[in-house]
């Protein structure tokens, strides 16, 4: 461990699952520089060497390239003589002469300034789509299933695989290290405590192991702290943010204290599995849960009793909540769909997110509760707007098989995904982003940059080149037929409307409503 | 040894004696002593005790009496003996607990109402951040700045030296003496320590009360809860169901009124349901004599004048329920002959072009935005249309036949529009106008048409219905009317209902954004994957092509706005009457949807735009200058004049320029099409066709593309401040969730009215205090 440097902030991000390991391929540890002000895991002077890294970006055109200064002077100049020339100050002549001037600039501007403004957002698109080196590094392991980040480090992320084996990685040096065998069988969560001094695990065997956040002494054995055994089988785990309660899912939602042995209490409704659990990281008292029968349960640690359901049309596999606003929550579901919900208005969701074309497996929001990231057992990562249906972008490489688990940085850059053929990969959250020091005046351009971008954003060629992706062909050409399917559907309906008697009317349904089937109380 | 077996110790043997005794009922299993708390007990630690049923004075349960027994005697006590006694007689026992899944749901809906509140807390400072212009982050929490470096002590390490004991010492005295000067003998320590516990006391004791409320306000709920739920399905009188059927059907009533106004589709929707209950009420045979109470009562009446009365009742009732069906019936067969009439389409100008083509279209515009806002409009022109067709068909036919018709002209005024009506309404049986349904008029009334001329006996009967037919049609035009209008608030109404959303609910609560920025929610553009390398550059080069152009690659913000239009022109599927002003650069709003009511005829119904459209067609294909004389004077005639003509001529032949005869237009033998050829396809591919989300208007999008952004046109802060991002992070700095202290508290509600009056004195202003 040659790099953690404590952070201000304490708190505990919850969720995240991947997995680890096989060969331990530990490159000699470097000495790094400790820069209290900016984490930049460019910085390093030698990162581990078995890591494939693609970091390319290119710089826009210059802008005064674009927007020739020169030109607009000597343009002002002419304008300027031609309307001047051979005239006498006249106080009542004046005023006019001085709009006709404003007159004439404004209207050559308008032949000549606006179109390279144009270009620029155009070329500014373009180059920001070429240069978007998404692809940040990877690293081979086995099957990940979970991963939880260090609360207070941004450099440290665990995850737990399908081999029982926990992995601690250094993010800056892109190298594991430390890893031990938590489990028989599957580690099915993995969570940090709210002080970052012990991680919880649970896995397969029934037992939830408490570990030292800290790796061992030379010499010393990994040894859990505590080892509980438990009654239920167990299927996830999440921490409480505020105080030290944590809480599991299996059989039975069960609230633990972290002192104590033995649940305080169980929480149960119905006999189906719960398979995710995720507390609200701002309430901290209210957590939700996704059952097997294809619904979502919410709980109230304090409450003795669950506290409503809501069952959607499949299964909803991971829930995550959002971080700045307290009262909404998206799972990822097994038809394609994320599903975002306000906890008070649970018969419809506030928005159905679409584009993946196959399950989805993995749900995270950015700290900044602005978007959130899916992994999919397409093979693909995508980031959504939380409050747009359709995806903002679409990560994917070559050999990334189905995407298991997904996790967005606490510091809002960076994007982790762990995936079936076994590796753990770091994504830019913004894919055109430049990494490294960023001077002020590049800043400053960049800003500019994006205001055109936002600017122009309705004009069709602009939009065309900012909503052009490079897809695999399977994706392709799914999405091809889910749209024939779709619009099949669409065209059936048409036809029973038309067909049916009007006193028997066929009702007209939102996409929203067609997913929820019912709220139980 | 054998000694020491012997030796006979009592207790050892008692001992021993208990073991053999008790050797069949020896508990193996250990009693489990908890170490951990646990709120279920499962059953294998319940061990059973050693029983003491060996021992000969086995105790018996504590009864009430035993109690009273012991309280009686002392005189103290006796009275609360008697009250024990008296409470055991009373037998007053407790309600029977509501069945589990019950209790449990009641529990459930309390813990969601809960959670929702808490909730609910959220929305301001979730909506306040929603719609902040920058959101910095990690959240700027509110640190409050102590200097403590003025009341620090510094830390003492050093070991003090004998002098400065005694410094110290003399100072405490020194104190202690002021103190006793002044008469103050309390103990600062002490007090502080005082103070403190009492704080410490205080707050517990509050947030206990606070708790202990919050506790018994839950459980008030839900025994009020468990309460209602066991009485109402306890209850078997039919007058309490009656009644409560009839306040439900109240509220529905109350409802459906509500949505009357808020939402008439759901409305409609409503009235649809209610009338199907009434419907099959009325099919249930409920009132028709036909059930056993009647049959009995039917057996009774003879004798009985009460009974025949109930009957009668009842059979009234039936008779009401089955009366207002043919009224409703009769209705729609009204609304649909007075609805036929607007069918007509015969105001034909023969002269104007234009006006022909758009009485076609407005069936099908109409056809197309249904339950428009401009209806009555329609209404009032139509009508004048009708007298003005009037006038000009008699003027036609009068001369024809102008004996017959006079005298019946009279009657068939308003039959007149019903007749052109027939020959169009063959082809279309069935319309939509407006959401009404129109159908063929009845077949009596063509036969009344066709008899018309041979039957002039039958006139007497036709005013009879003539008159009725009128006074119907204007009850029914009134009713009409007012639906009409119903239907004209409609859809801003049914917009507003749907902005209930709770987004929206949040955006209305957020302050105004100033700089609008354009959201575009919609998918991704997917290409395959396979030759990505060599797409982009190709893209490239292909923009810049386009771009070079110099017609393309100005955007022209009028020539946005024309695109909007006609993009309209094409939905509704017919030709658009709306009137673009091309020159109006600053497009004025309300000025936009009134023109767009100016029909073209009215525009133009001075000047022939068709010959104007033709001089246009034919000066762009008239042969102008296709020579161009390149020769300039002086040229080639270094040598001065007196060069010969021939020479000349020959020369000036040779720099004579001819140009390609111009091609030829697209629409040159087509009479009446103008095809716009200025128009660029090239640059059309550039313009925005329909205005981007957060703008409303127009207007206020032009403008917003207008105004520069950049540092070379706006002032260097304007330029930071419009540049800003929505989002600002730091590299390596946590995010942290949000946490309470963001939450606005409510202020507290003041009981005293003296507290009251002080909070409404406006504070004065720290300066002015100072001052």
């Amino acid at each position: 461990m040659s790099t953690q440097r404590p952070k201000t902030v304490s708190t505990a991000k919850e969720s995240f699952r991947a997995s680890a390991v096989s060969a331990d391929s530990r490159s000699e540890v470097i000495s790094h520089s400790d820069s209290d002000e900016e984490w930049e895991p460019g910085n390093e002077d030698k990162p581990a060497s078995d890591v494939t890294i693609y970091n390319y970006y290119n710089m826009g055109p210059a802008f005064g390239k674009k927007f020739p200064l020169p030109y607009i002077r000597l343009m002002i100049a002419q304008v300027v003589k031609e309307k001047l020339a051979n005239k006498t100050y006249n106080q009542l002549e004046a005023l006019k002469w001085i709009r006709e001037v404003a007159d004439d600039i404004n209207i050559k501007m308008k032949g000549r300034g606006s179109s390279p403004r144009f270009k620029h957002v155009v070329n500014v698109m373009l180059y920001q789509q070429t240069g978007a080196g998404c692809f940040y590094g990877a690293r081979a392991i086995w099957d990940e299933l979970s991963d939880d980040y260090h609360p207070k480090q941004l450099s440290t992320l665990a995850t737990g695989a399908y081999d029982g084996e926990v992995r601690i990685w250094d993010l800056a040096n892109r190298i594991s290290s430390r890893n031990f065998v938590a489990h028989d069988g599957f580690v099915r969560g993995i969570v940090y405590t709210q002080n970052a001094a012990r991680i919880f695990t649970v896995g397969d065997d029934k037992t939830i192991k408490v570990w030292k956040a800290e790796a061992p002494e030379v010499g010393e054995d990994e040894v859990p702290v505590n080892t509980i055994l438990s009654k239920f089988g167990l299927h996830g785990i999440s921490h409480n943010r505020k105080d030290n309660k944590f809480a599991t899912c299996g059989e039975v939602c069960a609230i633990w204290d972290e002192s104590h042995n033995d649940p305080l209490k169980t929480l149960k409704w119905g006999v189906d599995t719960l398979h995710t659990i995720s507390y609200n990281p701002v309430e901290t008292s209210i957590l939700a849960c996704c059952a097997s029968d294809r619904s979502i349960i919410l709980y109230d640690q304090r409450e003795a009793q669950p506290l409503r359901k809501v069952v959607l049309t499949m299964k909803s596999n991971k829930l995550a909540w959002n971080p700045m606003e307290a009262f909404n929550f998206t799972v990822a579901n097994e038809d394609c769909n994320l599903y975002t919900f306000d906890t008070r208005k649970l018969q419809t969701p506030l928005k159905v997110h679409f584009d993946h074309v196959s399950a989805v497996t993995d749900v995270d929001y950015s700290p900044t509760g602005k978007e959130f990231v899916s992994a999919s057992y397409d093979k693909t990562i995508r980031i959504y707007n939380a409050h747009h249906s359709h995806s903002r972008d679409i990560y994917h490489t070559k050999r990334m098989q189905h995407v298991v688990c997904v996790a967005w940085s606490l510091d809002n850059r960076y994007v982790f995904s762990g995936s079936d053929e076994m590796n753990v990969r770091m994504w830019k959250a913004n894919a055109s982003e430049k990494l490294g020091v960023i001077r002020p005046r590049e800043r400053v351009n960049f800003n500019y940059q994006e205001a055109l971008k936002q600017k122009y954003a309705a004009h069709p060629q602009i939009k065309r080149i900012a909503r052009h992706r490079q897809v695999p062909r399977h994706v392709l050409n799914a999405q091809n037929k889910m749209r024939t399917v779709k619009e099949k559907e669409q065209v059936k309906e048409a036809n029973v409307r038309k067909h049916t008697k009007k006193s028997k009317k066929v009702p007209y349904v939102s996409e929203k409503k067609k997913h929820v089937l019912k709220e139980e109380v | 040894m054998s000694d020491d077996e012997e030796h006979y110790e009592p207790k050892a043997h008692k001992k021993l004696l208990q073991a053999i005794g008790s050797l069949g009922k020896v508990q193996h299993i250990q009693k489990s002593t908890r170490d951990e708390r646990q709120s279920r007990q499962d059953e294998f630690q319940l061990v059973k005790g050693v029983s003491s049923a060996e021992t000969d004075n086995t105790p018996r349960a504590v009864g009430l009496n035993d109690l009273v027994d012991i309280l009686r005697t002392s005189t103290k006590h006796s009275q609360t003996g008697k009250k024990l006694k008296n409470i055991q007689g009373s037998k007053k026992v407790l309600e029977k607990p509501l069945e589990k899944p019950a209790a449990d749901r009641i529990k459930r809906t309390i813990g969601y109402e809960g959670v929702t509140k808490k909730l609910g807390r959220w929305d301001a400072v979730v909506a306040q951040q929603r719609s902040a212009e920058t959101q910095i982050f990690p959240l700027p929490s509110e640190t409050v700045y102590v200097n403590t470096s003025a009341n620090a002590r510094p830390l003492n390490t050093r070991v003090k030296s004998n002098l400065a004991q005694e410094l110290e010492a003399n100072k405490r005295k020194l104190r202690e003496l002021r103190k006793a000067e002044i008469g103050d003998t309390t103990d600062e320590k002490e007090l502080a320590k005082q103070e403190r516990l009492l704080l410490q006391k205080k707050l517990t004791r509050d947030e206990l009360f606070a708790r202990r409320k919050e506790l018994a306000y839950l459980k008030m709920r839900e025994s009020q809860k468990s309460a209602k739920a066991r009485m109402q399905n306890k209850i078997k009188s039919k007058k309490f169901h009656k009644l409560q059927k009839r306040q439900k059907m109240l509220e529905q009533m109350k409802e459906f009124e509500l949505l009357q106004k808020t939402n008439p589709e759901a409305a409609l929707e409503k009235l649809n349901a209610l009338e199907k209950s009434r419907v099959q009420e009325r099919a249930s045979l409920r009132h028709k004599n036909t059930g056993t109470w009647a049959k009995n009562l039917q057996i009774r009446a003879k004798y009985d004048k009460d009974v025949r009365k109930d009957l009668a009742e009842q059979l009234a009732v039936s008779r009401e329920l089955t009366q207002k069906k043919q009224e409703s019936d009769s209705e729609d067969e009204t609304i649909k002959k007075r609805v036929v009439p607007e069918e007509e389409e015969n105001d034909y100008d023969p002269f104007n072009p234009w006006t022909k083509r758009k009485a076609t279209e407005q069936t099908e515009n109409e056809k197309g935005e249904s339950g428009d806002a401009n209806w009555r409009q329609y209404w009032t022109k139509r009508n004048k249309n009708e007298k003005l067709l009037e006038e000009h068909r008699r003027d036609l036919e009068g001369v024809q036949d102008n004996d017959e018709q006079e005298e019946k002209e009279t009657i068939q005024k308003p039959l007149t529009e019903v007749k052109p009506a027939k020959k169009k309404l063959k082809k279309s049986k069935v319309k939509i106008e407006n959401g009404w349904q129109v159908e063929d008029i009845s077949p009596t009334d063509r036969k009344e048409a066709k008899e018309r001329p041979n039957s002039k006996a039958i006139d007497d009967i036709f005013e009879k219905h003539e008159d009725q037919i009128r006074a119907k049609l204007s009850k029914k035009m009134e009713k009409l009317k007012e639906r009409v209008n119903k239907l004209k608030e409609a859809p801003i109404k049914a917009k507003k209902a749907k902005k209930k959303d709770v987004l929206q609910n949040l955006k209305s609560l957020a302050l105004k954004k100033t700089k609008q920025q354009i959201e575009i929610d919609e998918p991704l553009n997917y290409e395959e994957d396979k030759n990505s390398q060599n797409n982009i550059p190709v893209q490239v080069e292909s923009n810049t092509e386009s771009t070079e152009t110099p017609a393309v690659d100005t955007i022209d913000p009028n020539k946005v706005t024309t695109l909007v239009f006609t993009q309209k022109k094409g939905n509704s599927g017919g030709l658009n009457d709306a009137l673009i002003d091309d020159e109006a650069a600053e497009y004025d709003e309300e000025d936009a949807a009134a023109e767009r009511q100016l029909t073209i005829s009215q525009a133009f119904e001075d000047d022939d735009i068709v010959a104007d459209f033709n001089r246009d067609k034919g000066k762009d294909s008239e042969l102008k200058n296709t020579e161009l004389q390149l020769a300039l004077p002086g040229w080639g005639s270094w040598a001065g004049a007196g060069i010969s003509k021939e020479v000349m001529e020959r020369r000036n032949k040779r720099l004579l320029l001819k140009l390609a005869a111009p091609e030829k237009r697209r629409d040159e033998n087509k009479d009446n099409l103008y095809i716009n050829e200025s128009a660029s396809k090239h640059a059309r591919q550039h313009m925005v066709s329909s205005i981007p989300f957060p703008f409303r208007s127009l207007a206020d999008y032009e403008a917003s593309i207008r105004a520069p952004v950049g540092r070379n046109f706006v002032p260097e802060t304007a330029f930071r401040m419009l540049t800003r991002p929505a989002v600002i992070t730091r590299k390596g700095q946590v995010i942290e969730p949000m946490t309470e202290s963001e939450l606005v508290k409510p202020d507290r509600r003041l009981r005293h009215i003296v507290d009251r009056r002080i909070k409404r004195i406006p504070k004065v202003p720290p300066k002015a205090k100072i001052a």
